[in-house]
């Protein structure tokens, strides 16, 4: 009788691929069985997960949950905004679920990046007025400093009127900041609350944007700054990475109930039911020692595109 | 019993489905050899652009589009200048309102009120029955008009998620288009006793007034609508003469800092710059008397879509009473005068159908730069409401607040500078 075929085709995009094969019944095909193994476990699942390449999952700030038409320039003028239901935009297959309806909001595009002067006096701008936003938890102001307006995160006791500062130098001894102030985070002294926190400088604030939050400075060590999150996880970012000062407006939110299920409707979920399982051992909170300070010194590798190839239509 | 024999048939196409799926993605490795050839210096070029059939495109001469193709607003647009023009429109409204509009203009408020000369005129005139032929006008305007239209969506800040039921009516624009000359009407039939009333007065309505001018080495052009202008042949007199108007010197402007005076002005690229005042040289009425000013919720909106305040209102008061001004000194004295021979006065109204702002702008410089020097004078009174609500009530039309005040300012502004 025949070998056992034994198909495997390794590319650099395929980990593992396809296996084939026939059962032989001779004793030298029962010898090549057992020296290949076919029985490995990623095998199966890969199977089933080739079907599942195209479907993304939510998750590491992406949520299905809206696109927002981004003009060519920055402007104050409320963006529209299409809402997704938790759908993946390409495929059309529901990714997220439980999200969907609601009120619709338009969206206000918030300035991120807080660029200020490296020397000399910090660059002053005006909060005009703090407004809702129905698209995040904490409240936006509307600043406006010479010619501009724009949208900033408020934070909890900024109002109408307020003079807010922003500069990039880092002094050789440390500001202390008012709330709504920018600085880098070299600029700031230990215990400082903080909020809006840029990852790598020039990119604008990622870290912390949620109602009440605030991360902390913790210590300096070389050029660069140990700051401890919301979650009391602690990341090390350069010390050229711009911090607003504060914590952030809204802060009973986490504290106020929904109130009614309409209310969760108008939010934007769907209704839900049949959530957690007592036994199952994934529920519920967990208890685990803080990983180790995590450094974000250089950005994350650039992923190049799959050349997709596609078959002629015979 | 015969057993047919085996098929060893498989459907393959599983398997082709299975494989091409995984190996139809193939992510690209960067060996570096593209980047350590390019820095050798040897010419690195896409395989493509060699392979690729380039066509020549044939200049196909086709017949003119009946409709025209609309011109790109970019740099190749014939009105395109590498200058930032700011515009002030009638859709516009400054962020910091009177205050704002206070230092673009370089204007001063001496005092608060309107100056006594108009105070007194206050009851002069008067109508028999005035009252209530105000508020059939009021009617006619609000509710007794055939137009039904569907309005605007009512929301509430506080209940989101509530709709309420559609209203339908007679829209903003309309109601102002029809209040305005009804009011004028009564004042002229009131000012009877003079035939100047009627005679010595030209009306122009719903006209354009373009007004471009530097300031601080800023390009800024008003283009802002007269919804109802009154023209006459005699000048306003000053209401502030040289010695307040050289006391304006002393008088500081308001500060913004750190907001510079030409924020929330559209910052564009492709302008024409022109001088237009609606009433031609030649005019046997060539002087500015009184202006009314529409202020439509519908049309009149902040960018950043918050409700407009008060202060914003007073301030596009301000500018539109000193468009009217300037583009009629720029008419009579030349397009390029800074400081005038003679102060311009000229009296306004605003309205948006119910709350009226009556105000009173003397011209005095057109050199606006800086904040030393000569000043412009404005008077103005808080906005007064006609009436609280006029509106279907149950069926039934109901005029509630009517306020007498309204009218006879109105009338006061109109007889001014007749003969009683």
């Amino acid at each position: 009788m025949a070998c056992a075929l034994i198909v495997r085709t390794v590319f650099r995009s395929s980990c593992v691929g396809e296996v084939m094969r026939a059962k032989s019944s001779s004793n030298l095909g029962k010898a090549c069985n057992r020296m290949i193994w076919n029985d490995c476990p990623k095998f199966a699942k890969r199977e089933g997960r080739i079907w599942k390449e195209d479907v993304p999952k939510p998750g590491n700030g992406r949520s299905f949950r809206r696109i927002v038409h981004y003009p060519e320039e920055y402007t104050v003028q409320p963006l529209n905004v299409t809402n997704l239901a938790g759908r993946d935009p390409v495929t059309g297959r529901v990714v997220a679920k439980g999200i969907g309806g609601g009120i619709k909001h338009k969206y206000h595009w918030i300035a991120w990046i807080r660029e200020g002067p490296k020397e000399g006096e910090p660059l002053e701008e005006r909060v005009i007025q703090i407004m809702d936003d129905g698209c995040r938890t904490a409240k936006i102001a509307l600043v406006a400093g010479g010619d501009e307006l724009k949208y900033i995160l408020a934070t909890e006791n900024m109002k109408a009127g307020d003079i807010i500062k922003t500069s990039a130098h880092i002094p050789r001894i440390p500001v202390r900041g008012n709330e709504g102030d920018a600085y880098p985070l070299g600029a700031l002294p230990m215990g400082t609350r903080v909020n809006c926190i840029e990852r790598f400088p020039g990119q604008g604030g990622r870290y912390v944007h949620a109602a009440g939050t605030f991360a902390t400075v913790i210590r300096h060590v070389g050029d660069r700054v140990i700051v401890q999150m919301p979650t009391k996880h602690e990341l090390s970012f350069s010390q050229e990475c711009m911090a607003v000062i504060g914590r952030l407006s809204n802060v009973m939110h986490n504290k106020t109930p929904i109130g009614s299920p309409q209310r969760l409707r108008e939010l934007g979920y769907r209704p839900r039911s049949g959530l957690w399982q007592r036994k199952s051992g994934r529920h519920g909170r967990k208890i685990r020692p803080l990983p180790p300070v995590r450094v974000l010194d250089k950005p994350p590798p650039e992923r190049p595109e799959p050349i997709v190839l596609s078959l002629p239509e015979q | 019993m015969r057993l047919t024999t085996v098929l060893c048939k498989q459907h393959i196409g599983r398997m082709f489905k299975y494989h091409w799926r995984i190996q139809s993605k193939r992510i690209p490795v960067d060996t570096k050899a593209e980047s350590e050839i390019q820095a050798r210096g040897i010419p690195v070029y896409e395989p493509n652009d060699i392979i690729e059939e380039h066509r020549q495109l044939v200049q196909v001469t086709t017949a003119k589009p009946l409709v025209p193709k609309p011109i790109p607003r970019d740099l190749t647009h014939p009105l395109y200048h590498e200058r930032i023009c700011h515009m002030y429109r009638d859709h516009n409204v400054l962020l910091k309102g009177l205050d704002q509009g206070k230092i673009l203009t370089k204007t001063v408020e001496i005092k608060t009120g309107l100056p006594v000369e108009i105070e007194n005129l206050l009851g002069v005139h008067c109508l028999p029955d005035q009252d209530i032929l105000v508020q059939r006008c009021i009617l006619k305007s609000h509710v007794f008009d055939a137009m039904q239209v569907k309005l605007p969506k009512i929301r509430d800040p506080q209940r989101p998620a509530w709709n309420f039921p559609r209203g339908y009516g007679i829209t903003d624009k309309r109601r102002t288009n029809l209040l305005s000359p009804k009011l004028i009407q009564l004042c002229e039939f009131a000012c009877g006793n003079s035939t100047d009333a009627v005679l010595g007065r030209a009306v122009v309505q719903d006209e354009t007034v373009f007004v471009p001018f530097e300031k601080d080495g800023d390009l800024i052009q008003l283009e802002l609508t007269v919804n109802f202008m009154l023209n006459s042949a005699a000048p306003l007199p000053l209401y502030a003469d040289a010695d307040e108007v050289q006391g304006t010197q002393d008088i500081p402007l308001p500060d913004l800092y750190p907001i510079k005076h030409t924020i929330t002005l559209e910052k564009e690229n492709i302008y024409q710059i022109r001088n237009v005042f609606p009433v031609l040289k030649g005019s046997k009425f060539p002087y500015i008397h009184t202006a009314i000013f529409h202020c439509n919720e519908t049309e009149v909106k902040n960018i950043y879509e918050t409700p407009v305040t008060e202060e914003q209102v007073q301030g596009r008061t301000l500018l539109k009473s000193f468009a009217v001004a300037a583009a009629h000194a720029q008419q009579r004295f030349g397009v390029n005068v800074k400081d005038l021979p003679e102060p311009i006065t000229v009296q306004c109204v605003q309205t948006d159908g119910r709350l009226f702002h009556f105000a009173v702008f003397q011209l005095n410089t057109l050199d606006l730069d800086g904040t030393e020097g000569k000043k412009n004078i404005f008077w103005m009174l808080p906005r007064i409401p006609l009436f609280t609500s006029c509106m279907y009530v149950k069926g039934r039309p109901l005029l509630e607040g009517y306020n007498s005040e309204v009218f006879s300012r109105l009338l006061a502004f109109c007889s001014n500078g007749l003969p009683s």
